[in-house]
């Protein structure tokens, strides 16, 4: 189990993320990366098709200060700091693209 | 060489990602105060500066986008929303706010054309 973290809204970054994805990993949207849950964004549509067991979610607080929070994609769900830590805890490897 | 009476500022940046967005902001401000023509555009992923309400509070920065609707008081001639990438990062012209203005290729080339002086952030 991995938690995979993007911190930028590029699409290759996002891309690259995806393609190393494998069930039961965990993504977790951060900083500028936040945008590529945006709805109507190019990367967005990449959450529709996730392998079998992989959750993403987004910072909250980082979503509210790009105020995007009532924009995101429905399979991505906002996240708070403790959880992030949480997450951190749970899983056996983080790795940080961006 | 006379000095340049005219800047155009060409923002690409994300607001929050890096430094790079509020460098620019403070440039116009400076230039503005010494009586320079200043104009700005968002360009890229700089159309995000514009999205929804932002809400800094949890973060201890200060909000964007009051910033750039700050910018017409301290006498930036107009701030522009390249239309093309608002189109690519799905903001549309109907939800842009009231201080900005969209801005097609070719008005684009005129005010890079017309300005003595062009600085991309």
């Amino acid at each position: 189990m991995t938690l995979h973290t993007i911190n930028k809204q590029t699409s290759d970054c996002v891309s690259h993320c995806l393609n190393a994805l494998a069930e039961n990993d965990t993504v977790l949207l951060i900083e500028d990366g936040v945008y590529a849950a945006m709805t109507g964004c190019s990367a967005a549509e990449h959450w529709q098709q996730l392998p079998d067991g992989v959750t993403c979610l987004a910072l909250a607080d980082e979503l509210a200060a790009r105020g995007i929070r009532g924009q995101i994609a429905a399979t991505v769900q906002p996240a708070s700091w403790e959880e992030f830590v949480a997450l951190c805890t749970q899983h056996e490897k983080v790795i940080s693209w961006g | 060489m006379t000095a340049p009476t005219s800047l155009l500022i060409l923002m690409r940046t994300t607001p929050y990602g890096d430094q790079q967005a509020r460098a620019a902001i403070d440039l116009a401000l400076t230039a503005a105060a010494f009586e320079l023509k200043v104009n700005c555009v968002l360009l890229d992923a700089a159309v995000l500066q514009l999205a929804g309400n932002q809400d800094t509070s949890a973060g201890g920065q200060k909000n964007h986008l009051a910033l750039l609707s700050a910018l017409e008081i301290y006498d930036v001639e107009a701030l522009y929303v390249h239309t093309p990438s608002a189109d690519r990062f799905g903001i549309s012209s109907a939800s842009l706010p009231y201080f900005a203005q969209p801005l097609e290729d070719k008005q684009l080339q005129q005010l890079m054309a017309q300005a003595d002086q062009v600085m991309v952030f």
